[in-house]
Formats: structure tokens, C-alpha cells, sequence
């Protein structure tokens, strides 16, 4: 390929609302926007399949929504707001907690998901960490296939345009710098598009697939909050990254990382170190295991590190005590997972580790999902302050849920008033030559080594535990790698170059993770997920730090940060906050 | 042998040679459509193994159910021909039929007995399948029942049909 | 085989169907364990060939977008583990399914079947919504005992690959979306059973079945849909259910 035709003439669609992502933030408003107006072209934007790619479909636990008389909204709100450390946007934890029981509503009699029930034919609730109540919704142990698998078939019924395996590039402006579209390239062709759109919604998850044990889909990469920050948006709460306790450890296989679900500590799990202590007393004696996600796996990060870990840097979470049987009955999919990689929750204990899960931060919303920037709304993942400091289990496919429908009845309600504006060729230009650069250099390093380096240094030095020392060394070599996936060269053919797309992730995950490493080393306490062995206890002044793109353009931009406090607008820390 | 008997031979032989052509297209659409396994060895480490893996043996059941009905109806068609020659002439019948005598048909006439017995011993165990609903274990294991139905009957009918040829 | 003097098992080697004849084919992977199909194939695009073709997403059986087949057997390449000792594998694509690139195919026909049988629940319009109470239904009723273990269906479309009937250039519903179809005629809350009961019994349904139980075998979640679409040949004639 020649400079200056790169690629062929991009196409271009329109439509009135363009939803990115296929996960449950993305389908949720989708059902939302057509049910509310029927007459909308909604197109759905995934990179991977639709309604298979993501991480909603991978929930195994479960859902958090008070349905029981003697729960009450209340009690779910402080209990996500004590998750959370009171880093929580309150308007956003309020709207979860009030909307989730409406959505459970919606799935089992719309959608047609069908949860587990009790003795008597009413929802089951189970146990999950960190909850004063028993009010965890599911389907066995792989909820999230239920919920994905009868979102997906709503499709068929609403008959959105899908557009399967296109990836969205960037956002653009018209020429007065208003939102005009995005631009994206078809995988399977490899060509680029034009998509103008009255309405986008950012629901692509998000970035956690950045370290070296993570949980998260291949499709997590941050494309989404980098998008954003692209095109200048705010970003907050950079630095939560929450580190699941239970990651299976199964050495160089792609399966390490994946998550053993919360339900195991709920239902009575021990975590063990090597030397068979059960370490959790020493940590949190009161809860042990079920304790919130941030101390479980501090708790197990402390335990390795401090050589107490088994040889292949896990420690042992043992369930058999409940007997095989009643193990494989609750657990299935957990108990296959285990067996699948040499291993046995049913009669041993498993090795597991902390394993990188979920990103609380990213792009300041309002409880109706809009953003700074007029006609973008950002549901789900992308979106930060609804998890605070520590999101917890239950809460995340509640929120893709509960922000996805909310995006939905927003996009129908403002679509009809919003103009389809040309975006500006200059920006659609600069887009796809970022984009198409990987193919079109003739050397350069490939993207995968430089993926093993960006996981290596987010885990080493942006980890569970992190230091000053550290942090600085992390900005300073994130900046490197960079400059690095700047010169990267892929070769092959345009249609479906899984390598291309990788070269593409890097560089959004690269964005994302200065802006975690850049807003971890602006938190000098401990709070939640974001520990600081230099700074091991929490302020008593709440702040969270506002991110933005500076002026510089290129693949280090200057970061712009603004400090504000915390707004207690529905309840105030009661004490018991860290 | 006779012009009668050569051009009833070749007819026999253009049936086969059908036959054949048909199995091979069975199998070649097969490995475009059917997600069956290659004959590998992998292929037999698994049927090795006793359990579901060999429910495997249901889909060749299915080729040879296949290509065993073409067959048997493509002979028949061609036996309707020879036996309709009585129609015309008493003398040219027996003569074609004396070819049935030979040990190249005999030989062929056996691979049409397997073929009978399987087809409808396999044609059983589907309505078996249907009605009793069996499940996967269970008409894996019918098929062994009809595999060794089919070699039982078929060794014994072969006996029969080879003996004057060779004892 | 080549490979033989090597010590056994510290290599393996991967054939893979590529789209490109001139393409490589055949490619030699460090093991590692336990090692999944899946793990090979990221050797090869790792240090091979960036730009081999094929799917994934979740890695743990749950998203059903790395079905491939492996030595002709229809799995998803995560959950597959490499036979301790195996010293070749071969990888192709999905059978029955138009090929985009080496590995991966086209599902439209896979969900176009899918779609066919009306695959969402359609009910009763005053009882759904947002303010609707969910059913009371009891987990050891009848209807939940049928339809729970037939639940869990990832889209793999392993059993459409592993049919023998099923094909992009065939017209048979598939096991997937018969047995989508079975769950939701059984589904006390859904309203278009005799239509669905219509629609598998066309000459696309459930007739075309051969009984080969290549579905059954294949799905990696463990369900029967030969047994739904058997249930559905009973109920097609049977109003009471």
C-alpha cells in the first residue's frame, strides 16, 4: 500500500443511534431505545460477535437487586457505598440500586431470562461478599449466559442494524466541534466506514485485559474510555482497577486469569496460604472470607509476596468440605473449569491468585448516562463513580444492565432532536491513518511482544500493591511503549487480521493505562482497590481526581487533572468506611 | 459367456460401479457439511474409548445406511430388468440367470445381503430411536446390536451362497 | 513423522486449513501445560504468523466464538485440552458454514435458523415489563425439569457443524434451534408454542432429523438436543404436552 491511499474510500452509513458495544450495556439499550420508539434506526457497533463478545456474558455469580420484602434499597445502597469506600457518585449508586430490582423485573418477564428459584417458585438469592443481605439473583453458576443468551434473541425480535465484527475507531465532530459520528473499519473486510449518528453509545467494557493475570474478554482493551479520551472527554476514578481474589492460576495457558466466582466464598470457601493458615484471620477477621473483593486480594497479593504463596504464585481456595457432590450441584461450571486445567474444586483445593477484573473508573456521566459532550452517552464499564473505590460482586452486570437501559430511554428520547451533522473529513482522516498504519509499515516490532510488556509492567508495578517508586517507573516506561506501538508493523492482509486488531487494542490499552498509573500516583492513601504500601491508610478527606487529554497531540499527550471532593448527596460516611 | 450374459454383466457392473460413486460422494459432501471426523488415528484412539465418544459410529452408521439403500435399490431396479426378460423369452431369462451362478456375483450378491441386513437391521433401531426414545448411550449401543446381527446373518447367508462355488 | 527425534512432548505440531494455498499450514509450537487448543493457536499467530485467522473471545467456554474443529471433531478451541501424548493436531474450520478467513466462518446461517423459530420469549403483554412481577414457578415442576438441563446454550453452533443434515446448503432448522424451540414451547410464560409447533414441523424441521446424535455428542455445554427435537416429533401431535 502507497502513502496517501492507505486504504479505500470509507462508507458511509447512517443512522439515529449508534450503539458501541454487543455486552449487556449495549443490548439493554438497544431493547431500551427500540421499545421506547420503535421507529429509531438503532445500529449496533461490535467487534466481536454480537451479543458474544464482552464480559456480561461471562458473569458467573450473579445479580444484585433487592427483591425480598425484608431487604430494602436502602440497605443495598449503603452496602455499595461501604464496597466502594464512599468513592461512589451517590446519584449513580442510587440509580443502580433503585433500577436493578425494575431490570430483574424486565429480564425474567420481557427478556425472558429465567434465574434460579426457590423451594416456593419465587427468585433465589444467594449469598455474596460484602453484602449485609442475601440478595444475589442467578442462574447456577454462569448467569451471564442466560442474560446474554435471551438479550441476544430479543435482537431478533427488535431487529437492530448489527454491524458484527466492525470495530469503532474513534468519535468525530462536525466542523463547529460538535458530535457528528465515529468512525470504524469491518474486520472481515478490512475496510473503513463512516457511521453518522444522531446518538452514540460508548458500551465497549473495560480495560482490565492489561495485566498479566486478568479475567476479562480478549474484546476488553479500553477501546471505549480511550475513544472518549480521544476526543477529549473526562475521565475519573483512573486508578480503581479491582483485582478479583479467586483467578485460576493454569500456567502459560490462556485459561489464568479467569475468575472463580464470589459465590465459593459466599457458600463457605477457605482460603489458605501454602502453609495451610487460613490467612484471612489476620486480614479480616470478622468477615474472613467474605470480606469485600479489595481486602480478599490484598490479602492473597500480601500472602505471595511474602513467600507464603505456592511455588507457581497462588494461594489455595478450598470449598471440598461441603463434599463433592453438593460442590458439583452449586458449582458445575466451576468445578468443570477447574478440572478442565488438572484440577479439583470438588475434592481439593485450587490455586488461584488475584487476577485483574474490573475497571470502577472512567467517563464521568450523569444518572442518565449523557456526557460533557452533547448527543454521547457512555453506559456500563466505560463509565466511572458508580463502583467508588471497590465494586462489589453482583453490582457489575446490575450496573451494564441498569446504565444500558437508562442510555436507551435517553438515546430515544434525544435522537428525535438531534440534527445528523457531517463530520469533519480532516478528523475521519486522521482516524483511519492512525488506524491503517500498522499495515502499511514494511518493519516495526509486532504487537504481541509488546502486549506481554505492557501486562508484565501494569502487573509488576501498577498491580494489587503499588508504590511511589514504581508508579514513576511505570509512567516513565508506559510513555516507551507508547512511543513503541507507534512504529509497530503488522503483516498480512487487511480481512480478518486478528494481529492488526491487536496493534489497535495496544494502543487504546496503552491510553488507558497512563491514565491509571498517571491517577495512581496522584492517590496518596490506600483506599479500596488502590493500595499504596508507601501510604497505607485512607484519608479522612474523600477527593477523586478528574482526568483530561492535554493540548500535546501524538502518543504521549500531557494529562490534565482537576481535584474534587467527594458529594455525599444521599448519606455520609458512617465511620466504617475503609 | 453369452452377448445376453456380458450385457447383463456389464449392467451389473455399471450398478456397482453407482454404488460406489455414490459412497464417495456421501463422503466427500460429508467432509464439507458434516463435521464428521477424518479416518485418523486420532479418529480411532477415540472410538477406543468406550462412552459417548463412540456414539461417533452413529454418523458412519448413517453414510453406510445411506449408500446401503442406494444400493439396494439400484439392484433392485436392475433386477426387475433381468427378471422381466421372462416376459419376452423363457430361454434368454435362465440364460441371463445362469450369470447369478458365477463366483464374481456370488461375491457380489454377498456384499447385497450385508447391505440388506444392516440397512434393515439400522432401519429397526431408527424407529427404535424414534419411538422408545433411546438417547445417545443407548443407541450406540443398539447399533452394536445391529452390527452384530448383520455379521451373524451375513456369515451364515455367506456360507450358503458361497458353498457351491467353493466347497 | 518428522518430528520423532525430538523428546516427546516438548513440541507439537498444529496443521491449520488456511484460505490462502500459498498460506503455511503446518507449524511447530512449543507445549506447554495444560495447554488448550486454543493456547496453540496463539503460539502460532504469537510467533509464526500474526495474521492467521481465527476467533476468540472469552477463553473460558462461555462467549461459543472458537469453534473449530479438531481432528474433525467440532469444539471450542478454549475448552479443548491437547492430549497429553499427541505429537500433531490438525485445526479446521467449522463444517457446514460459509468460510470468511483460514478459521473462521460465517454464522448467518447458524442464526438465520435460529430466527426461524421465533427464539424469544413472546408474553403475555400485561404481564411484561418493567413493573411485571416475575412467575412463580417452582424449580421441581415439571416444566423446569425439562427445560433446565436444555438451557445454557451458547450459539457455538458445534452441533450445526457436527450434523449431519444441518448445512449452509441444506435447509434443516439445526439441533441448536430445535432445542431453543423446545425450551420455549415448555416455557409456561410464553404465548407462541403452536406457532413454533408450526414452524418444526415444516420440511425444514424436525423430520430432517437422522438420529446421528452428532449434536449430542459435540455440545460442549453438555446439553441433548437430539432429545428436544425428539420431544418436539411427540408434541407437534400432542396438544395436551
Amino acid at each position: 500500500m502507497s502513502p496517501g491511499e492507505a486504504w479505500p474510500e470509507p462508507e458511509t452509513i447512517s443512522t439515529d443511534v449508534a450503539v458501541v458495544g454487543s455486552g449487556g450495556a449495549g443490548l439493554m439499550c438497544v431493547l431500551h431505545a427500540l421499545s421506547a420508539r420503535p421507529d429509531l434506526n438503532v445500529t449496533i457497533v461490535s467487534e466481536g460477535a454480537v451479543g458474544r463478545s464482552g464480559c456480561t456474558r461471562m458473569v458467573q455469580g450473579g445479580y444484585n437487586a433487592v427483591l425480598n420484602p425484608d431487604d430494602s434499597v436502602d440497605l443495598h445502597f449503603r452496602d455499595t457505598l461501604q464496597g466502594g469506600k464512599f468513592l461512589n457518585d451517590q446519584r449513580l449508586a442510587w440509580t443502580l440500586v433503585n433500577d436493578a430490582p425494575r431490570v430483574i423485573n424486565e429480564l425474567e418477564t420481557r427478556v425472558g431470562c429465567f434465574f434460579d428459584r426457590d423451594e416456593d417458585g419465587r427468585i433465589h438469592q444467594k449469598a455474596f461478599a460484602g453484602q449485609a443481605f442475601d440478595r444475589t439473583v442467578h442462574r447456577g453458576d454462569l448467569t451471564g449466559i442466560e442474560i446474554m443468551g435471551r438479550l441476544r434473541d430479543q435482537m431478533f425480535r427488535l431487529e437492530p442494524v448489527e454491524l458484527e465484527d466492525v470495530r469503532a475507531l474513534d468519535l468525530v465532530h462536525d466542523r463547529v466541534g460538535r458530535l457528528a459520528g465515529l468512525t470504524a473499519i469491518d474486520m472481515r473486510s478490512g475496510r473503513p466506514l463512516v457511521l453518522r449518528a444522531r446518538v452514540i453509545v460508548v458500551a465497549t467494557g473495560g480495560s482490565a485485559t492489561m495485566y498479566r493475570v486478568a479475567a476479562p474478554a480478549r474484546e476488553k482493551t479500553g477501546d471505549g474510555v480511550a475513544m472518549c479520551w480521544r476526543a477529549g472527554l473526562a475521565v475519573r476514578d483512573m486508578e480503581m482497577l479491582q483485582f478479583h481474589p479467586t483467578g485460576l492460576l493454569a500456567g502459560d495457558a490462556r485459561m489464568t486469569g479467569a475468575v472463580l466466582e464470589e459465590g465459593l466464598r459466599g457458600a463457605g470457601a477457605k482460603l489458605f496460604n501454602a502453609d495451610g493458615e487460613r490467612y484471612m484471620a489476620r486480614y479480616d477477621a470478622e468477615r474472613m472470607e467474605r470480606s469485600t473483593r479489595d481486602v480478599v486480594a490484598r490479602a492473597g497479593y500480601s500472602e505471595i509476596v511474602a513467600g507464603r504463596g505456592t511455588p507457581d504464585g497462588g494461594v489455595l481456595i478450598d470449598i471440598s468440605h461441603l463434599g463433592a457432590e453438593e460442590v458439583e450441584r452449586r458449582f458445575p461450571g466451576m468445578v468443570q473449569r477447574t478440572r478442565q486445567i488438572g484440577q479439583d474444586l470438588a475434592r481439593a483445593p485450587v490455586r488461584v491468585s488475584p487476577t485483574a477484573h474490573f475497571h470502577m473508573g472512567g467517563v464521568l456521566i450523569d444518572a442518565d448516562c449523557r456526557t460533557a459532550l452533547d448527543g454521547l452517552l457512555v453506559a456500563g464499564e466505560d463509565a466511572g463513580g458508580t463502583h467508588g473505590a471497590n465494586r462489589l460482586g453482583g453490582n457489575g452486570v446490575a450496573e451494564s444492565t441498569v446504565f444500558g437501559a437508562r442510555a436507551g430511554d435517553t438515546a430515544a428520547a434525544i435522537a428525535p432532536h438531534r440534527p445528523l451533522l457531517e463530520p469533519e473529513p480532516a478528523e475521519v482522516r486522521a482516524s483511519l491513518e492512525r488506524a491503517y498504519a500498522p499495515l502499511g509499515r514494511d518493519a516495526g516490532p509486532w504487537p504481541f511482544p509488546l502486549t506481554t510488556r505492557l501486562k508484565e509492567l501494569m502487573w509488576q508495578c501498577v498491580g494489587v500493591v503499588r508504590d511511589a517508586e514504581g508508579l514513576a517507573e511505570a509512567s516513565k516506561e508506559l510513555d516507551v511503549l507508547a512511543e513503541d506501538v507507534d512504529r509497530i508493523a503488522v503483516p498480512g492482509p487487511p480481512e480478518v487480521n486478528f494481529g492488526w486488531q491487536e496493534a489497535m487494542d495496544l494502543a487504546n490499552q496503552v491510553t488507558v493505562a497512563r491514565t491509571i498509573a498517571h491517577a495512581a500516583a496522584w492517590r496518596t492513601e490506600t483506599r479500596g482497590a488502590h493500595a499504596r504500601s508507601d501510604y497505607p491508610d485512607s484519608d479522612s478527606r474523600l477527593r477523586y481526581v478528574v482526568q483530561r487529554r492535554g493540548a500535546a497531540d501524538g502518543p504521549v499527550s500531557a494529562i490534565e487533572t482537576e481535584v474534587r471532593d467527594v458529594e455525599f448527596s444521599y448519606r455520609a460516611p458512617d465511620g466504617d468506611s475503609t | 459367456m453369452t452377448v445376453p450374459q456380458f450385457l447383463f454383466f456389464c449392467a451389473f457392473s455399471v450398478v456397482a460401479l453407482a454404488i460406489i460413486a455414490f459412497g464417495v460422494l456421501v463422503v466427500r459432501t460429508a467432509q464439507v457439511d458434516d463435521g464428521g471426523p477424518f479416518v485418523s488415528r486420532a479418529l480411532l484412539a477415540r472410538l477406543a474409548k468406550p462412552g459417548s465418544e463412540r456414539a461417533e459410529l452413529q454418523r458412519w452408521a448413517f453414510y453406510l445406511h445411506r449408500i446401503s439403500g442406494v444400493a439396494l435399490f439400484a439392484f433392485l431396479c436392475l433386477h426387475v430388468g433381468d427378471v422381466s426378460l421372462f416376459v419376452f423369452s423363457r430361454e434368454l431369462y435362465d440364460e441371463v440367470h445362469q450369470v447369478y451362478g458365477s463366483t464374481a456375483m456370488r461375491i457380489g450378491e454377498v456384499g447385497l445381503l450385508f447391505g440388506l441386513l444392516f440397512h434393515a437391521f439400522n432401519g429397526i433401531r431408527l424407529v427404535a430411536v424414534d419411538v422408545a426414545d433411546l438417547g445417545l448411550v443407548a443407541s450406540t449401543r443398539a447399533l452394536y446390536g445391529v452390527v452384530a446381527a448383520t455379521v451373524l446373518c451375513g456369515g451364515v447367508g455367506t456360507v450358503y451362497i458361497m458353498a457351491p462355488v467353493i466347497g | 513423522m518428522r518430528n520423532r527425534h525430538r523428546k516427546a512432548g516438548d513440541e507439537l505440531r498444529v496443521s491449520v486449513t488456511r484460505s490462502d494455498a500459498a498460506a503455511a499450514d503446518e507449524f511447530t509450537v512449543p507445549r506447554i501445560r495444560p495447554m488448550m487448543v486454543l493456547d496453540a493457536l496463539l503460539a502460532i499467530q504469537r510467533t509464526h504468523d500474526p495474521a492467521i485467522g481465527f476467533r476468540y473471545s472469552c477463553r473460558v467456554g462461555m462467549c461459543g466464538t472458537c469453534t473449530v474443529r479438531v481432528d474433525g471433531r467440532s469444539v471450542l478451541a478454549c475448552q479443548t485440552e491437547i492430549p497429553e501424548r499427541a505429537e500433531h493436531i490438525r485445526i479446521d474450520p467449522l463444517a457446514g458454514l460459509p468460510v470468511v478467513r483460514d478459521l473462521v466462518v460465517d454464522t448467518a446461517p447458524f442464526w438465520q435458523a435460529w430466527k426461524s423459530i421465533t427464539p424469544y420469549l413472546v408474553p403475555d403483554e400485561d404481564a411484561a415489563g418493567m413493573d411485571a412481577t416475575p412467575a412463580v414457578i417452582k424449580p421441581d415442576s415439571a416444566e423446569r425439569e425439562r427445560i433446565d438441563p436444555s438451557l445454557d446454550c451458547i450459539g457455538c453452533a458445534a452441533c450445526f457443524s457436527s450434523c449431519g443434515i444441518a448445512s449452509a446448503r441444506r435447509d434443516f432448522i439445526g439441533p441448536a434451534a430445535l432445542n431453543r424451540a423446545m425450551v420455549l414451547v415448555a416455557d409456561s410464560r410464553d404465548t407462541a408454542a403452536a406457532h413454533r409447533l408450526d414452524v418444526v414441523a415444516t420440511d425444514s424441521g424436525v423430520d430432517r432429523c437422522h438420529y446421528i446424535y452428532g449434536c449430542s455428542a459435540a455440545c460442549p455445554k453438555g446439553l441433548d438436543p437430539a432429545q428436544a427435537i425428539r420431544r418436539l416429533r411427540k408434541w407437534r401431535f400432542d396438544e395436551s404436552r
